[in-house]
């Protein structure tokens, strides 16, 4: 109450008391009875006031601790009765050989008696609430409330060396393992209150919850060994996934048993307890169960048994790394598979083939045909482990990191990967596009790039994408231009814009030429030609050079190359030629006069460099293509053929009847090199289509072979295309693999000494390992190089005074400006 | 006025009564528990009920009309500004029963 002075000169009255004094020991009388008519029920006989007056008196009257002490007499000496009457019955009972009644019985007289214990306390406590207030905080001794829970646990649970208290935990073992058997339903609610009561009362000696110390401890233990028996009968006789399906099951009941009437901050422990005996324990031997183990659950896509798996391993690490270590070899085991099943298969087509694949067409297309199978199905395999990933494993980084590992190993163990890769592109580019969704196409190009992103060597990945994507472009064979800027982005966005620069430069000569061919065809130069003419050109430094171009260029030198379509008709020959490919004015070879293709040729050299004065053409025909008009016996056909066969053809055009020649003469006239002129002319006349007729018939061309036109040629179709061998990106053959070797390496080379020099600009000086560590982290988004090659590189590096070696420390290098 | 709220006729030693709302009465600490309906048992609601939380009245031997009165205006006072945190007026007394007060107050625990 506040306080204010209003009448500074008014009296202060003296308290007086109203009733008169009595005598403390019968005060006390009336506090000591209230208390059993309390805990009879009775309170709503009794005034609550004149209780508490009472209390107040005594308490005013320094008589505090002999009603302190007097309470706690009352309560002890009432629970003591209670004892024998209620408790000690039950406890005899359930002696012997406990039953789940008995236990019941004792449990639930115990919870009883606890429960009208507390009812009185919360009424004596209020009563008392003076004494708690004035007398208790001043002799800093427990609360009313906190002593009446003290003497219940001394006079009850502990009373008799601990009798009740062991039976009472006895009791609840008894009934949980009851349950968890499952030989029949306990009261819960017993065991709810009985617990509760542990949880709240303290043990005297450690201040913790005599839950914590009696009960907690007794039932981790038993829990631990009940779930180590079932574990050890269960593992010999079921699956893994039966296995986990009924540990998860055994853990979500104890969860729900610990929820429901077992103290909340024992479900970590208990988890562990239930999980340590039946999965850390068993670990490995459950993966590896026959029959039913981690492989079988990874190979049959049991995604819930593997989440389930997953969630159970999760609480130990240990445990974890052991699955790790498991898929992660069990995913080896299956790029080997994978690798041996296309090796084998490939084998077979090509099993009785002749010695030199190299030149068997179907041998190679077969081989190409398992290149790409390899990767479709090492893709397929990440895609199921994805799958797993994210369904399963809860898209744990871990888990990621080792799939991840597991699939870099799997394609870098394939030492044709990059070049495999690359095939795989090329062949969905220009074949597997079809028939696929803007999604799929997307999902499929991403997972390219995520192949690609596994590719220790990205270089030799980069080196035959170019080729790969040249022949694509000058081909026309690309499905979408669209999926192929966008993959190229995506490399962009892994690699930087360095890696992606050459194949940006031959989107962009495609570009240019397109608009350099429309210019000419919409100029006098182009309607007089009397065919179209298409010319790519195509700045060296961009593009791999072509095996069969004799024409690598200067630094000013732009190649050409030439695709017409032309549709002249000759009356005198049987067939019209019309089309221009990359024509050479420096590789030599000779186009004939007829056609007007080396007209054409000129005119467009001397348009072009009437725009782009100071460059140099170098004509390329190895790439080209044209469509013929030609007039056979029965009909004319349209053919499509290379600017080599077009070249060959042409020498039949003028002849009255029947040229010819032999391949040796073929060979003169063109001067096209023996080998690509012996292909062309095998397509034309040992393929499908046999436009030419040879003499003698067999496959192999031998320089004597006479050829003449086939004027009896029939097709049903009027447009027929010639294969040509070169036009298809196949895997490379031994000879040609080597070359490419050659090239990467030496590329390689330059690379490395580029990044010495680089490294030792800024830092000056290094040790050898130094440099060599610091070189290989460099180079390391592109390829792996070896100490081996950085060490020859910088021997060079020192030839060319670039660095030279320190005169006081043999292994260090110094920089020179 | 809530719904819950009755009128609880609070008594004065020399017999003077003052009836006021009950959630004016339970301000002090010791009526609440006094007139406390809602501790529960094991055998139900009520059943821990004292007289005085049957009866709706409490008596105090002890204390004077004069001073009860005094209390009821402090009660009313301590619930209508309890709440607030400013602009609470000063709660004026005689000097003369300060102390007779002060013991109730004790008492009552308010």
């Amino acid at each position: 109450m506040s306080y204010a002075n209003k009448r500074p000169g008014g009296r202060i009255m003296p308290a007086r008391r109203l009733t008169p004094h009595v005598d403390p020991e019968k005060q006390f009388e009336k506090i000591s009875q209230a208390i059993e008519e309390i805990y009879k029920h009775n309170a709503s006989q009794l005034s609550f006031e004149e209780l508490y007056r009472t209390a107040y008196g005594l308490v005013l009257s320094k008589n505090g601790p002999m009603l302190y002490s007097g309470v706690k007499q009352v309560l002890e000496s009432h629970l003591k009765d209670r004892m024998y009457q209620d408790i000690y019955p039950h406890i005899d009972a359930a002696g012997g050989r406990p039953t789940s009644g008995a236990c019941e019985a004792l449990l639930a007289s115990v919870r009883l008696l606890w429960s009208e214990h507390v009812t009185a306390m919360l009424v004596i406590k209020d009563v008392l609430m003076y004494v708690d207030k004035v007398y208790v905080k001043a002799a800093q001794l427990p609360t009313i409330y906190e002593m009446g829970m003290c003497v219940f646990r001394d006079q009850v649970l502990l009373a008799s060396n601990q009798l009740l208290s062991n039976k009472v935990v006895d009791a609840i073992m008894f009934q949980i393992l009851h349950e968890r058997v499952g030989a029949g339903d306990v009261n819960r609610d017993t065991l709810r209150g009985v617990v509760n009561m542990m949880i709240e009362l303290q043990d005297p000696r450690q201040l913790r919850p005599m839950y914590d110390v009696c009960v907690e401890k007794r039932l981790l233990a038993e829990t631990g060994v009940y779930y180590a028996d079932i574990a050890r009968m269960r593992i010999s006789e079921m699956g893994a996934p039966e296995y986990l399906r009924v540990a998860q099951a055994n853990l979500d009941t104890e969860l729900e048993r610990a929820k429901d009437y077992l103290s909340p901050s024992t479900t970590p422990a208990l988890t562990n307890s239930v999980l340590e005996n039946l999965i850390e324990a068993y670990t490995l031997p459950i993966l590896k169960i026959p029959n039913a183990g981690l492989i079988d659950m990874l190979d049959q896509r049991d995604t819930e048994s593997l989440y389930t798996l997953y969630r159970l391993y999760k609480p130990f690490h240990s445990s974890m790394q052991v699955l790790r270590t498991c898929i992660y070899d069990h995913t080896l085991e299956l790029g080997k598979k994978i690798m041996l099943g296309v090796e084998s298969s490939s084998e077979n087509t090509v099993t009785g083939g002749s010695p030199k694949p190299a030149t068997d067409v179907s041998g190679i297309a077969a081989r190409t045909a398992m290149a790409l199978r390899w990767v479709q199905e090492v893709l397929s395999c990440y895609d199921v482990y994805d799958m797993l990933l994210k369904q399963s494993f809860a898209d744990d980084q871990d888990m990621r990191n080792t799939i991840k590992d597991a699939f870099i190993e799997i394609i870098n163990a394939n030492a044709r990967a990059p070049e495999l890769l690359s095939l795989f592109i090329d062949d969905n580019l220009k074949n597997g596009l079809r028939r696929k969704t803007e999604q799929e196409i997307d999902h499929l190009l991403e997972r390219c790039v995520l192949m690609f992103r596994f590719l220790k060597n990205k270089d030799t990945f980069e080196h035959y994408y170019k080729l790969h994507l040249a022949k694509r472009l000058l081909f026309g064979r690309s499905l979408s231009d669209d999926s192929e800027q966008s993959l190229v982005s995506k490399l962009k966005v892994e690699c930087g814009s360095q890696f992606t620069l050459k194949l940006e430069g031959m989107f962009k000569d495609m570009q240019l030429s397109s608009d350099v061919n429309r210019e000419l065809r919409e100029s006098s130069i182009g309607s007089d030609l009397g065919f179209d003419l298409n010319v790519s050109v195509l700045t060296p430094t961009f593009w791999p050079t072509m095996a069969s171009s004799g024409a690598s260029s200067g630094p000013r030198v732009i190649a050409h190359e030439t695709g017409t379509d032309n549709s002249g008709t000759r009356g005198s020959g049987n067939r019209d030629a019309n089309n221009g490919t990359k024509a050479p004015a420096s590789s030599g070879i000779l186009i004939p006069s007829t056609g007007g293709i080396s007209t054409a040729i000129e005119k467009f050299t001397s348009h072009y460099l009437k725009f782009h004065s100071g460059r140099r053409l170098t004509w390329q025909y190895g790439m080209g293509n044209a469509d013929l008009k030609v007039h056979f016996r029965s009909r004319t056909h349209e053919l499509n053929v290379s600017t080599y066969q077009m070249i060959i053809l042409m020498l039949f055009v003028d002849g009255e009847q029947d040229i010819s020649l032999t391949a040796e003469q073929i060979h003169i006239q063109t001067r096209i090199p023996f080998e690509p002129l012996a292909r062309h002319l095998q397509s034309l006349a040992c393929g499908k289509y046999k436009v030419l007729i040879k003499t003698p018939m067999s496959r192999e061309i031998s320089p004597s072979d006479v050829f003449v036109f086939n004027s009896g040629f029939k097709s049903p179709q009027y447009r027929i295309r010639i294969p040509v061998i070169s036009a298809r990106n196949n895997v490379e053959t031994e000879q040609e693999k080597e070359a490419s070797q050659a090239a990467i390496g030496q590329e390689r080379q330059y690379v490395i000494e580029a990044a010495v020099v680089r490294i030792m600009k800024t830092r000056r000086q290094m040790t050898h390992e130094q440099l060599v560590n610091e070189t290989v982290d460099q180079l390391s988004a592109r390829f792996m190089a070896s100490p081996k090659m950085i060490k020859s590189g910088i021997e060079k590096l020192i030839d060319r005074e670039y660095l030279q070696r320190s005169a006081d420390d043999p292994r260090l290098y110094l920089y020179l400006a | 006025m809530a719904a819950d709220s009755t009128a609880v006729r609070l008594v004065s030693g020399d017999g003077f009564s003052f009836i006021v709302d009950r959630s004016v009465a339970e301000q002090s600490a010791t009526i609440r528990n006094m007139l406390d309906m809602t501790r529960s048992t094991s055998l139900g609601a009520g059943a821990a009920m004292f007289t005085e939380a049957l009866t709706s009245e409490v008596t105090f031997p002890e204390i004077k009309g004069k001073i009860l009165e005094k209390v009821c205006q402090y009660l009313l006072y301590k619930k209508r500004f309890s709440s607030e945190g400013e602009n609470i007026p000063e709660f004026s007394f005689d000097l003369e029963i300060s102390l007779e007060l002060l013991m109730a107050a004790d008492y009552l625990d308010c």
